[in-house]
């Protein structure tokens, strides 16, 4: 398992594997290397503390105490490991049982282990302890006993948390029985936090069973475990007070190996990776020559940080965009269209790095100047909206409250008067009942007024630049339509420049006035909308433009579709990255990347053969010629 | 013959109606397309049809009865495809485990080649793992899965929703051939009313756990009767279509109250953008609901002006 190698890539897990290593070599071997000492009694040199020969001294019956402790090794580990597999393996009987065996059953195993779980392992273990005797098989059975509610706990929540899945729906359906159901789908999906809940639980496992033997009610002489020596040792603590601590530290080394050890393993099972953020480049001197446009993009590329190294979800992306001009980024999900939003609005975080040869907006060249600076400019001039609306508003701050802190901040606005400035925004947008609506929470809107909000708070610092990304993703048709003709009305109303980015190339057609075809982190056409549903010139774009069925495509006729899929970030290509799903591509494709160059006066393609190209080949070489 | 039939289904979560006395017929060999708004009760019929939730009422398909008591055959006949092709995929299974839990009999390993043959995946993917495979081959799994329960029925709900646009294209055309190839009885449910017009014969109309409107595919879109359903036509986004920027009563009136109305009227009432709130002399919709007299029409549009409005075009 790729996963696991984080146990020798980072401290805590080499940390861990260390100790892992250590115990499991003293369990193998500690008894044959020094089982003799630990046996070998000579009373004329009991009770003695630490010396050259005896580091921890020695016992009543003048047995090497390190010796001792070391060779007891074997039987703590094991004793734990085998009370957590009796726990684990009943505990999770029960929780699958509940799985199993319908509502009521359910309902009365978890009754059960509820009051099980009620009492602290420990004084469970030593009940079962007094129950089923003295000895090391009893105490193993005793702490198995008092571990299995937890993990038939655990077991029980795990499954519910699956059980509606669709894969176990789906097996229902096929008329699987619930034990077959429990067997092959529940338990391998939950097997990964059980097996590090019991991992941790060794660590419990090595205290409780020491517990119970300084108790007298585990490992019974002449066999000994830590907790037994601890328990002999005690009786000396203040004359030779290395005989407890001997054992004491070795419990306290194993239980922090085994929590180490699950920590880890939580770490690498979650997937959870520590990536090292890329190191900021400098802003390199180039072209950056200020055009008139609002906004300009020069080859933007975003590289973020991965396991493997580091993925770019944005290779190289070049537009323009005037004020009051409405430009659509459509692409599918992988294109690299959010991204390059992100890193519009500076958002793309510390881990990341972005790279253009020019980034501009409203005259300020965004890379060359610190990012602190830039927040007043961006705070103001640019406003974003997101998919899910929901999540862009604090639920715990009232309508009106986040509709006039933008007016405050950005237009230094007193109170009364962004207050007044926050209703006016929200009657802009359409919402009725102003009033009362300043004075609720998000929750009570329906997901389009919630939108309208956001489009509200954007609005409300008079930005010069609206992006909004998939704002209608999440909302009904219905709702789609009104928030869409929002969006015309701020840039026609409020003279904002919209940059709209969805994967519905039919619903950027509606409200743009330019698009922006992305794939695989490239602009691969950039075109006027209606040129570009006429003849689109990258293959890309008109199987995009056809494959979505519309209200008036042929229904006899199969839809026209792409094999294989977007190259990921990971991925690099000399040639197109188009070419491997492409029906024109040929070997120059596949060896050399096409520019984004200009086809004529308004439209630019990424490609070596583009397509609808309506006038004869000699004129358009003359347009291109002209056109630079 | 009676096909897939679904007789006064009624599905409510703790006192709250999901799906209220739902009546429909889907014919052997067709391709009934339902169509609806998020919380609409689509999903939840669905579900009841294969019996994953409790309803009152009948599901029956050839006549015989399909509930609880209905033999383990009789249920595997009837299929479900989900929406989630991330979730619908144990991913601790290889696909060859997932295909071949769905065969009974022998000779597994030939049949599931046949089966991915007939979603033209490739072999090969037998050994790999969910996680490992695009969106559109998982979701291309999960309709081999179901396939081979060997079904008659096929319920597909919303089952390119969570797909790229070209990866839809391969996902619809699949299921438009398998399901002439097969001959397979289709119930196909999508929020999106294109890709609806595109798989089906007919075409039902969902709001607030009601069917609104029914009728053959083309009819209802070309020319629907009830007010919702012209507005849920009248949203679908389309290629270059410029709409005007001025919103008129109606839409003001679409988005002050999502809600469907209460009380013994029409529930679309507060929403109606020829309902009562706009037009004057159409109390009729305050205090009688529309459902009683739908049945007697041929496109069965549950609005008590869905007449007056085509004599009135």
């Amino acid at each position: 398992m790729a996963r696991l190698r984080i146990f020798v890539r980072t401290p805590p897990g080499v940390a861990a594997l260390v100790l892992l290593v250590g115990l499991l070599f003293l369990v193998v071997a500690a008894p044959t290397i020094w089982g003799a000492g630990a046996a070998n009694s000579n009373v004329a040199i009991s009770n003695q503390g630490p010396s050259g020969a005896h580091l921890l001294g020695t016992d009543a019956l003048g047995r090497d105490v390190l010796d001792r402790v070391l060779v007891a090794t074997r039987s703590s580990l094991v004793l734990a490991v085998l009370a957590t597999a009796v726990g684990g393996a009943i505990g999770v009987t029960l929780g699958a049982l509940s799985a199993v065996t319908g509502r009521v059953g359910a309902r009365v195993l978890g009754a059960a282990i509820n009051v099980l779980l009620a009492f602290p392992a420990l004084l469970l273990a030593i009940f079962f302890a007094v129950i089923f005797g003295l000895g090391s098989v009893a105490s193993v059975f005793a702490v198995g006993a008092s571990f299995a509610p937890g993990f038939a706990r655990l077991t029980q929540t795990l499954a519910a948390s699956i059980a509606e899945r669709d894969y176990i729906r789906a097996a229902r359906l096929l008329g699987r029985g619930r034990f077959h159901i429990a067997w092959r789908h529940m338990l391998p999906n939950v097997s990964e936090p059980l097996m590090l809940y019991g991992t941790i639980h060794v660590g419990t496992a090595i205290l409780t069973l020491a517990g119970l033997s300084f108790l007298g009610l585990g490992v019974q002489p002449p066999a000994y475990d830590w907790g037994q020596l601890l328990q002999v040792g005690l009786s000396q603590i203040y004359l030779t007070p290395a005989q407890a601590l001997g054992p004491a530290g070795a419990i306290v080394i194993a239980g922090i190996a085994c929590n180490l050890a699950g920590e880890v393993l939580a770490d690498a099972l979650s997937g959870r990776q520590r990536v090292r953020p890329l190191r900021p480049v400098p802003a390199a001197p180039g072209s950056r020559s200020g055009g008139t446009g609002l906004l300009e993009v020069r080859d933007l590329a975003i590289e973020l940080p991965a396991a493997g190294g580091v993925v770019r979800p944005v290779r190289e992306v070049s537009f323009d965009l005037q004020p009051e001009e409405r430009l659509g980024i459509v692409g599918e999900s992988g294109s690299g269209k959010s991204m390059t939003a992100l890193a519009i609005a500076q958002l793309v975080g510390d881990q990341g790095r972005v790279r253009a040869d020019r980034l501009s907006f409203a005259g300020r060249d965004l890379l060359a100047e610190p990012a602190k600076d830039n927040a007043a400019l961006l705070g103001r001039n640019m406003a974003m909206i997101f998919q899910d609306p929901g999540e862009a508003l604090n639920p715990a701050l009232k309508i009106g409250t986040q509709l006039r802190e933008p007016a405050q901040v950005h237009l230094g606005l007193d109170r009364r008067a962004a207050a007044v400035r926050a209703a006016a925004s929200l009657r802009s947008v359409a919402i009725p009942d102003v009033r009362r609506r300043m004075r609720q929470h998000q929750h009570e809107l329906s997901g389009g007024m919630k939108q309208r909000v956001c489009i509200a708070v954007g609005l409300t610092g008079e930005p010069k630049l609206l992006i909004a990304d998939e704002p209608t993703t999440a909302l009904d048709v219905s709702v789609q339509r009104q928030i869409l003709r929002l969006l015309v009305q701020a840039g026609e109303r409020e003279q904002t420049a919209v940059l709209l980015i969805s994967h519905d190339i039919a619903v950027v057609s509606e409200v743009c006035d330019r698009i922006l075809v992305m794939y695989a982190g490239y602009a691969v056409e950039d075109a006027p909308v209606e040129a570009l549903l006429r003849a689109p010139a990258h293959p890309y774009t008109e199987v995009l433009l056809a494959a979505s069925p519309d209200m008036a495509t042929e229904r006899g006729t199969p839809l026209p579709t792409l094999e294989g899929r977007v190259p990921g970030p990971e991925v690099e290509l000399s040639g197109c990255y188009f070419a491997p799903r492409c029906t024109y591509a040929d070997e120059r494709c596949r060896s050399e990347r096409p520019p984004l160059a200009p086809l004529d006066a308004t439209r630019r393609v990424a490609c070596w053969h583009p397509c609808n190209v309506p006038a004869p080949a000699a004129t358009r070489a003359d347009e291109i010629a002209a056109s630079r | 013959m009676t096909g897939l039939t679904v007789d006064h289904l009624s599905v409510s979560y703790g006192g709250v109606s999901a799906v209220d006395d739902v009546s429909l017929e889907v014919r052997p060999g067709s391709v009934v397309g339902l169509v609806g708004e998020s919380g609409s009760g689509k999903s939840t019929l669905a579900a009841a049809v294969v019996g994953l939730v409790g309803y009152s009422g009948r599901v029956s398909w050839k006549g015989e009865l399909l509930d609880g008591r209905a033999g383990r055959g009789a249920r595997r006949r009837v299929q479900l495809v989900f929406q989630d092709h991330r979730s619908s995929l144990d991913p601790r299974m290889t696909v060859a485990g997932i295909i071949g839990e769905a065969l009974s009999g022998g000779n597994r390993d030939e049949r599931s080649r046949r089966l991915l043959d007939l979603v033209a995946l490739d072999p090969a993917v037998l050994d790999r793992l969910p996680g490992s495979l695009s969106g559109g081959q998982r979701q291309r799994v999960a309709i081999a899965r179901t396939l081979a329960a060997e079904p008659e029925v096929l319920i597909a709900d919303e089952v390119t929703a969570s797909l790229d646009v070209s990866v839809q294209a391969v996902v619809l055309n699949l299921l438009r051939d398998i399901q002439r190839e097969l001959g397979l009885t289709v119930l196909f449910i999508s929020h999106n009313l294109a890709v609806v017009r595109y798989m089906s014969d007919e075409v039902a109309v969902m709001y607030h756990g009601r069917i609104v409107e029914r009728g053959a595919a083309t009819e209802v879109i070309a020319d629907p009767q009830h007010p919702y359903t012209r507005t849920l036509v009248e949203a679908v986004p389309q290629l270059g279509k410029r709409r005007p920027t001025e919103e008129g009563a109606e839409q003001l009136l679409l988005e002050s109250s999502q809600s469907p109305a209460g009380g013994a009227g029409c529930p679309f009432r507060s929403r109606c953008p020829v309902g009562p709130r706009v037009l004057a002399g159409r109390d009729l919709c305050e205090h009688e609901d529309p459902f009683a007299r739908a049945r007697s029409r041929r496109n069965e549009a549950a609005c008590h002006f869905a007449e007056a409005r085509r004599a009135s075009c």
